[in-house]
Parts: C-alpha cells; sequence; structure tokens
C-alpha cells in the first residue's frame, strides 16, 4: 500500500496535476453554485475537455472538479437557501438561518472546514479499507436497502419541534406522493400524470427543492412590509460576519464531524445510497443525541447542525469511489459519469484496476485528499468575496433569486411548464409555512421515494408477497430496530422525565 | 368565541391536505395497470395505495388536533404584501408564457426589469445594468461558453 501511495504522490504532485486539480476546484465551485448545475453537470461538462489528457490527469481534474461543485453547491445552500443538488439540501437548514442572521463567513467557514475533514477521513478510510467494504457492502440486499431506507426517513424527527411531529409525518408522505408522479419505474406505466407528456418524467428534485427552499422564502421575503421585516432583511444581511471559529465551538463541532464523517462514507460506499442521505442522517443523528439545550437550536443556525450535513456528504462522495474503483459498480450518478469517462480513456474499473493501471487506482485516491486540501486553500480566502452576494439589497437581490431558481429548473429541462408547477408548488409552500408545517420532510420524502418502491418492490417480490423479508436477515431487523429507536426514543425519554419530575413533585 | 387566525391557518390547512390525500387517493385507485397485473404481489398502485391511507388517516388526526390545540403562533405568520407577492407569481407564469414565444433571452431582461420596478427599485440605471448585464452575461456563458440550447422563441426566428 505504502508503494501505491508512493506511485499516486507522485503522480499527483507533478505541477501539472497540480495545476489541473485546483483548476478544476474552482472551476467546479463557480458551477456547483448555479442552480441546476451539480457535480453530476459539472463532471460531464469536463469530460470533452479532457480527451486529450492522460488518464490519470483526466481524473485528477475531475475530482477536483467534483469537489468544488460539492462545495458549490453548499455556497449556494447557505447563501440564499437554493440548494442546487440533493446532497446539501440538509446543509441548507442551518447554514441558510446562519446567514441570515449575518455569519454568512462563520457559515461558509464551518462547510469548508467540514467538507475538508470529511474528505480527509473518507479519502484514508478509503486508503485503509476500501477492498474490505467494496465486499461488505455487495452483501447489502434490497430488504436492508429498504430498511435503511426507513431509517432515513425516521430522519423526519430531526426536523419536527415541539408538537410538530404530525406535521412533519404528513410532510414526509406528500413528499413520498410527489415522488410517485410520472412513469412507474418497473412496468412503465403513466401515474397522476393527468395524460399530460410534461409530467411523465415525473416531478424532478431540482424543481421541487428550487420552489420550497428559494423560491419560497425569496417570495416571503419579498412580501415582508417594512414594518414585519427587521432593518437586516430590508438591506439583505448588513455583514458576513467573521470566518473566525473559537476554541469552544471547535470543540462543540469536532466530535460531530468525525461522527458525522464515519457515518457518511459508510452511507457512500452502499451503491445507490449516496450523500444526500449521508446528509439526512447525519442530521438526524446530530439532533438525536445533542443535549436538550443543544437541540432546540437546530433548525435556527446550530453549528452542529451545518457541520454534520456538510462532513457526512463529503465522506459520502468520497465512500461513493470504493464501488467504482474496487468492483466497477458506479454508486451514484456523478461517478456512474466519471465510470464512463475511465473507460473512454480505455481503463475498466473493478478489481484489475489497481494492478492494471496502478498509477490510476492511486493518483485517484491521493487527489482526492489533495483535492480537498486545495478546495480549503482557495476557498476560505474566496469566502468574503463570495458572501458579498448578500450584501445585495432585498429588492435587487429577490428577484435575482428568483430568476436563478427559474432558469436553473428551465435550462434542465427545456421545459417551460416546469416554470408554472414551480410557482405551484412555491404558493403550496407558502400556504403550508404559514400554517407551521416543516417542508424539509417533503424533500426527504421525495428524495426516498423512489428508492424506497423500488427497493420494497424487490423484497416483496423475492419473499413473495410476505413481509417476513422485514425479520428474516439479521442486518434489515436492525437496520428496522435502529429506525424504532430513533421514533420512539424521544418519546420514552419524554414520557421518564415526566415521571422523574412528578416524583421529585411529589417528594417535596 | 373568536378564532385566531392561527387557529383557523391549521384548520384549514389540515382541511386542504386532507382533499389532496383523497383526490391522490381516487387517482391512486384508478392507475392503470396491465390485464392480470391486478394479481401480482407488487404493482404499479401498491404504494400509491398505501400511501393514500397514511395520508388520509394522519391528515384526519391533524384536523382534529386543529379543534383540540391552539397551537403555537408560527414565525411567518406575519402580516404580509401579498399584492406584491401576487405580482410576482404572475411574472413567473408571464416569464414561462413569454419564453416559447419572446425568446429565453428577452423574456428573462423582461421579467428582471419587471420584478425590479414590483420590488420597488425605480433608479433607471439599476433596473439597466441589472437586466443587461445577466442577460448578456446568460446568453455569452449559456450559449457560447456551456452551449446550451436557449429558446429563440417566435420572435427569434421572426427576426432570424
Amino acid at each position: 500500500m505504502i508503494d501505491g501511495i508512493l506511485i499516486g504522490l507522485t503522480t499527483a504532485l507533478t505541477p501539472t496535476n497540480l495545476m489541473m486539480v485546483a483548476g478544476g476546484c474552482l472551476v467546479g465551485t463557480f458551477i456547483g453554485m448555479l442552480p441546476g448545475l451539480g457535480p453530476i453537470s459539472a463532471i460531464a461538462l469536463m469530460i470533452p475537455v479532457t480527451y486529450g489528457f492522460d488518464p490519470a490527469a483526466g481524473m485528477i481534474l475531475m475530482a477536483g472538479v467534483y469537489y468544488g461543485a460539492v462545495f458549490g453547491g453548499s455556497t449556494s445552500s447557505i447563501l440564499i437557501n437554493a440548494p442546487g443538488v440533493a446532497g446539501t439540501v440538509a446543509s441548507a437548514f442551518d447554514g441558510y438561518p446562519l446567514a441570515k442572521a449575518g455569519h454568512a463567513g462563520k457559515a461558509l467557514a464551518i462547510a469548508a472546514y467540514s467538507s475538508f475533514a470529511g474528505g480527509t477521513i473518507g479519502a484514508v478510510l478509503l486508503l485503509i479499507a476500501a477492498p474490505v467494504l467494496s465486499k461488505l457492502a455487495l452483501g447489502f440486499q434490497s430488504p436492508d436497502y429498504f430498511a435503511l431506507m426507513v431509517l432515513g426517513l425516521t430522519a423526519v424527527a430531526a426536523f419536527a419541534g415541539e408538537g410538530q411531529i404530525l406535521k412533519a409525518v404528513m410532510m414526509t408522505i406528500v413528499g413520498l406522493m410527489l415522488s410517485t408522479v410520472g412513469t412507474d419505474a418497473a412496468e412503465g406505466l403513466p401515474r397522476f400524470t393527468f395524460g399530460r407528456l410534461d409530467l411523465i418524467d415525473g416531478i424532478s428534485f431540482l424543481l421541487l427543492a428550487m420552489a420550497t427552499f428559494a423560491l419560497s422564502e425569496a417570495l416571503i421575503a419579498a412580501m415582508k412590509t417594512e414594518e414585519t421585516a427587521s432593518p437586516s432583511e430590508e438591506k439583505a444581511s448588513p455583514t458576513i460576519g467573521s470566518l473566525k471559529l473559537t476554541s469552544k465551538e471547535v470543540a462543540d463541532i469536532a466530535p460531530t464531524i468525525g461522527r458525522s464523517s464515519l457515518l457518511g462514507f459508510f452511507v457512500g460506499v452502499l451503491p445507490g445510497a449516496g450523500a444526500t442521505i449521508g446528509s439526512f442522517l447525519a442530521y438526524g443523528m446530530e439532533r438525536y443525541i445533542a443535549p436538550a439545550a443543544e437541540k432546540v437550536k437546530f433548525g435556527f443556525g446550530a453549528l452542529r447542525g451545518l457541520a454534520a450535513p456538510e462532513s457526512a456528504n463529503n465522506a459520502a462522495c468520497t465512500g461513493s469511489f470504493v464501488p467504482l474503483l474496487t468492483l466497477g459498480i458506479p454508486g451514484s450518478g456523478t461517478t456512474a459519469v466519471m465510470l464512463g469517462a475511465l473507460l473512454s480513456y480505455n481503463v475498466q474499473p473493478g478489481p484489475q484496476l489497481m494492478t492494471d493501471h496502478p498509477d490510476v487506482f492511486w493518483a485517484v485516491i491521493v487527489s482526492m485528499y489533495i483535492g480537498n486540501f486545495v478546495l480549503l486553500v482557495l476557498n476560505l480566502p474566496l469566502i468574503p468575496y463570495i458572501s458579498r452576494i448578500l450584501l445585495l439589497p432585498r429588492k435587487v437581490l429577490t428577484p435575482l433569486i428568483l430568476f436563478f431558481s427559474l432558469v436553473g429548473v428551465y435550462l434542465v429541462s427545456s421545459n417551460h411548464v416546469d416554470i408554472y408547477i414551480m410557482v405551484a408548488i412555491m404558493l403550496a409552500t407558502i400556504g403550508l409555512r404559514i400554517a407551521n408545517y416543516p417542508v424539509a420532510p417533503i424533500i426527504l420524502g421525495f428524495i426516498l421515494g423512489g428508492m424506497m418502491e423500488e427497493n420494497l418492490r424487490r423484497s416483496l417480490e423475492l419473499s413473495d408477497g410476505s413481509y417476513q423479508f422485514t425479520v428474516e436477515r439479521p442486518l434489515t431487523l436492525s437496520i428496522l430496530l435502529m429506525a424504532v429507536i430513533v421514533i420512539l426514543g424521544p418519546l420514552v425519554s419524554k414520557i421518564l422525565s415526566t415521571r422523574k419530575r412528578v416524583a421529585n413533585d411529589h417528594q417535596i | 368565541m373568536r378564532v385566531s387566525p392561527k387557529l383557523s391557518a391549521d384548520r384549514v390547512s389540515a382541511l386542504a391536505l386532507l382533499t389532496f390525500s383523497l383526490g391522490y387517493s381516487y387517482l391512486a385507485a384508478n392507475i392503470a395497470l396491465f390485464p392480470g397485473g391486478e394479481h401480482q404481489v407488487f404493482t404499479a398502485r401498491t404504494l400509491p395505495i398505501g400511501l393514500s391511507v397514511c395520508a388520509v388517516l394522519v391528515s384526519l388526526a391533524l384536523l382534529i388536533q386543529s379543534f383540540l390545540t391552539a397551537g403555537a403562533v408560527s414565525v411567518d405568520n406575519v402580516p404580509l404584501r401579498w399584492s406584491r407577492g401576487f405580482a410576482l407569481c404572475a411574472l413567473m407564469v408571464f416569464f414561462g408564457m413569454g419564453i416559447p414565444r419572446l425568446g429565453f433571452i428577452f423574456s428573462s431582461g423582461l421579467f428582471l426589469a419587471a420584478a425590479l420596478l414590483v420590488m420597488g427599485e425605480r433608479r433607471v440605471y439599476v433596473v439597466l445594468a441589472v437586466v443587461l448585464s445577466i442577460t448578456v452575461t446568460a446568453w455569452f456563458l449559456l450559449g457560447y461558453v456551456l452551449d446550451m440550447y436557449l429558446e429563440p422563441g417566435l420572435l427569434g426566428e421572426i427576426l432570424g
């Protein structure tokens, strides 16, 4: 392995390849910031550019673009509540409130540090455990995936405030319902399309995320009167705040980053799970284990609430390379595009990659780490400039957010009907927000809905329609038990604390 | 007894969700299947029907809850300038309608200018600067650098 790392370092640390990774990070950051253009689009755009390169240089450039695009996506999530990709949705929950409160600099710095730490831990785990983990990941079967999706849905508890659990559950169901719109994946039958071709592909994630987050937020901000909008809101954020973290804040988020990185990496290793589930699970886990005083801060700018999804999604991105490099199975959309790029270089990923093309294998792993480092070095100084977008007056910023959100969705589909659907969803979201419904569970349900249906279908078909599959495999049962604990845990602890209080009152 | 706005918002939203759930249930029960499909273990209807049952039950529970509790005051439940909101919504719809007719670039410019005016920006040079910088950048970056298809619209076709 040491020889391999040395090969990787020798390949990745040449001046040309260092320029590749730096250029890739910068380009990726700017592409990732545009709604609608996530890591997949950014890497796909790079494929023609890298045709003439040698495989290692091409993959190094793409690794840089990948990390840059993930960080760029987090930037738009945090600054304008516009998560362009599913993996950065959870970053908006606490990142955007922090930016609104005038701490955009700190929020972006935490995102950068957490991403760096998550990527670093992921890269180390990739170096050490890639072959073993790929075998473990292959052991996951449909019932286990289904159980994992159920566990992912229990993260809904993290979005429910006091007395809001029913509302959060309802919103998750609405998200699941929206995920069933379009052509049924297994049988090819149209569902809820009203005979319209515009709905045959279903509702896109981007459309839903932009309508529920960016558009509704921008419109509510635009509708606030001078009396109801605070002076800071009227002028957007008056400051971007300091980038510096106090030692107490670092000590507070460090364990969160460690835990979330490990969780994110292992979820990322599972083909199909990826950064989105990793980030939601990490957010849910952190809220679940946080002390009561910290728990209430989640959703209102908790530092842990931002650090958790950021480190988890970056670690999961690294984890998704495990099945690609060791088995030749792309674990996510992005790695599928990378697989295509590798094949175009006549490099076949899989068990033989390490022996046939050790320079490519190790260079990609090492360049991931270098990409993380370069991203931190390049982007930290850029944060004050990127954050300046918040200094624009609200009457200029709001039309720009509306425009970029609409255009981001329209350009992906080139279908103007998507704009009408967005407006309809945005109006419904505003109504729900006025009635105090949390909207994040809609996205959670929507993202997990398709995968959950697919795995439930396979599981039921394999077990001949019996729900015994939920208890047949120890792994499935363990994951489902974890889900039950996550849902019932807070309820049980509440009952216990009430009993304790009553007992204490009686003693007094 | 005077019903508080929050209470009625809870009831109205629960009723709206119940209506939505019932509509979804009706459509789910009518999803077309292949002949003999109903005998399969899992069909295109299975999950939607399961979700329908859950949605109806939870929305009923929410409706009952809205009668039993006063609820907390929503952070978003503040006086809003609805006329501005509806104007911006109308602009978004006109933007969508304008793309096939006026083309992407021209519709974008009009949308931005109108949205800035609705938001209260009256300085002509600011409106012009924002509109021109954004549309020219979009045209160059999307059309030339990223080589994306930008709808020319009927107007673009007429102008050649």
